[in-house]
């Protein structure tokens, strides 16, 4: 679905990331984890076209994302960035705008349009709020906003930094859940995330970055016994048999 | 049931102010025409309309002083406002406007040097004042974008601009003391010398200007949610960054040609307008140009007869309005800086 080759990318001439190969399946949920500052957001840049790679390259199916253009992109990737603005428009008007991409010369929304709106604010649990004021809402709320914008570009693969941020632990299991439905519809998720344990129960495979460079790409139980986590974050990690995890400094 | 109700009454509100303000213009425009400092009244006006017949002095009054001046306040308002709101939208900046961010001082330093270089060719003043406009509005954004491009860094790079802008005019007009009739009307601004020629040089720039805006208004908004969420949604953000902000100096450009350099009618009405209309932001363009020149030309009414015989300079109104208004602005994006992002 979509592949990392050779990848390379850095900011005004100082490299982020280092020689990064990895292949995304259809249907996946992806938690791209790593300690601060290992480079996952321009990981996640670089996979949305925002950031061109120095080296190597990012392919979607047999096309380069060099290739194609941003409205081209914007059909095939749907990106929501760590800080975004809060426009003063509603729900409804802001989810619209995924449909932006898709739209012809005159910029004129079909009932067609409409309906993978109301369809996007009703998975993201946001369309009882369509018509209020994106400022007027919670942290959670505007989270759920813009998710509902993504999905209305009604794209093969999603990539979101940091959504779980701000949210308390029910929004968050909430939207992780959301993640996991979309990803059973066919949809590639990835998801950048701090909160290990949420990676490691939702997630169906993690790529751990570290000062750059991908070390581990592997399903949550794979990653956990290979101590690779344990070793790149410097904590410990139990598993209790119950399910869930512990997590202990060094 | 009643909830719904109060939303669709909420979402039908951009709607109604746009249409009380087109209502009210009417009037307003009337009375206009019909007061001043002359004895020419309603009456010469109404009879001139209704039968075609008219006294000269009373024609000369309102062919040749009221009417373009009429025209130049509606003008001037609706374009300066509506490039308040572009700037506002482009720079994501509820305190840019042309006044502030050095917009106003690049197209009057432009004006004033087509005015000592060509004072025989008065069509290129409102051509140099749209390029005086653009080059400042790029020159203060790549400098806030050079140093951060926080929402504080743009409004002090449009501080010092304007006061580098500024002092060169000065510098000028110290040179060649005849190439602006007064210079400090030229800065405070006002409908003295308008002519219906300056208008009409002047009229395309804001055409284009307003003709982009309202046909790119989806562009705009989604603009103003930032740089990688506009990309993500397909936009080619430097370029359309680039013909908005083209846009924004057309409208003021064209407006300063024949204005002068009126301050805070774009920072205000914009504001107004999003308070009146609530969350109908769609009708936002349309409900700001309205407002703007029924604004400015009710200020410039009261300017011409408040004080009868004299004058105010329709800019001195304006900034005793505008001034504090500005202030209050300030003091409340303090208080929301926090909720800045989600």
């Amino acid at each position: 679905m979509m592949r990392f080759e050779r990848v390379c990318a850095g900011y005004g001439g100082v490299p982020c990331l280092h020689d990064i190969s990895a292949s995304l399946r259809e249907g996946e949920l992806i938690g791209l984890i790593g300690p601060n500052g290992s480079g996952k957001s321009t990981l996640l840049k670089v996979a949305a076209g925002q950031l061109a790679p120095n080296g190597g390259g990012v392919y979607l199916g047999e096309a380069c994302l060099c290739g194609l253009s941003v409205r081209q992109i914007a059909r095939k990737i749907a990106y929501m960035p760590q800080s975004r603005a809060v426009p003063n428009i509603t729900v409804r008007q802001l989810a619209a705008h995924g449909r932006y991409p898709h739209l012809g010369l005159g910029r004129a929304m079909s009932k067609g349009d409409w309906a993978i709106v109301d369809a996007a604010m009703e998975t993201a649990g946001i369309a009882r709020l369509a018509d209020r004021t994106v400022s007027d809402l919670s942290g959670g709320e505007r989270q759920r906003a813009y998710i509902a914008m993504a999905l209305s570009q009604h794209t093969e693969v999603l990539l979101l930094d940091e959504p779980a941020a701000h949210l308390d632990m029910a929004h968050q299991f909430a939207l992780m859940e959301m993640l996991s439905r979309l990803k059973s519809s066919g949809k590639t998720v990835v998801v950048v995330l701090h909160e290990l344990a949420l990676a490691l129960t939702y997630c169906d495979r993690l790529l751990l970055l570290d000062r750059g460079r991908l070390v581990l790409c592997a399903a949550p139980k794979k990653a956990l016994s290979s101590g690779m986590l344990e070793t790149t974050f410097g904590i410990r990690i139990h598993a209790a048999a119950e399910g869930g995890y512990t997590f202990a400094p060094r | 049931m009643r909830f719904c109700m109060r939303c669709c009454m909420m979402m039908k509100r951009g709607r109604t102010v746009f249409a009380l303000c087109g209502v009210l213009l009417l009037p307003l425009c009337l009375l206009s025409l019909s007061a001043g400092v002359s004895s020419v009244g309603l009456g010469d006006f109404l009879r001139a309309i209704a039968l075609g017949e008219i006294a000269e002095k009373a024609a000369r009054v309102l062919w040749h002083v009221r009417l373009p001046r009429l025209l130049a306040a509606l003008l001037a308002g609706a374009s300066l406002s509506l490039a308040g709101v572009i700037l506002q939208e482009v720079l994501i900046n509820p305190l840019a406007a042309p006044s502030v961010i050095g917009v106003n001082a690049g197209a009057g330093l432009f004006t004033l040097a087509a005015l000592v270089l060509f004072p025989a060719f008065p069509r290129v003043t409102p051509v140099a004042a749209f390029l005086g406009a653009l080059f400042s509005a790029l020159l203060v954004y790549g400098l806030a974008r050079f140093s951060g491009l926080s929402k504080t860094t743009i409004v002090l790079a449009g501080v010092a601009v304007s006061s580098l802008l500024g002092a060169l005019m000065d510098a000028i007009v110290t040179f060649v003391p005849d190439a602006l009739g007064s210079r400090s009307a030229f800065s405070i601004g006002g409908f003295s010398n308008v002519s219906m020629a300056k208008l009409e040089f002047a009229l395309p720039f804001c055409l284009v200007g307003m003709t982009v805006a309202l046909l790119l208004q989806r562009e705009l908004s989604i603009l103003s949610m930032g740089d990688e969420v506009a990309r993500s949604l397909g936009l080619r953000v430097n370029g359309y960054r680039l013909l908005f902000l083209a846009a924004a100096a057309m409208l003021a450009g064209g407006a300063i040609s024949f204005s002068g350099l009126l301050s805070f009618i774009g920072l205000i009405t914009p504001h107004v307008a999003r308070r009146l209309i609530g969350r109908d932001t769609a009708y936002l363009m349309p409900v700001t140009m309205t407002l703007g020149a029924l604004l400015l030309a009710a200020c410039d009414l009261m300017a011409r007869t408040l004080f009868a015989p004299y004058e105010l300079p329709v800019g001195v109104i304006l900034s005793f309005v505008g001034a504090p208004f500005f202030l209050r602005l300030l003091i409340q994006r303090k208080r929301s800086n926090r909720h800045d992002a989600v």
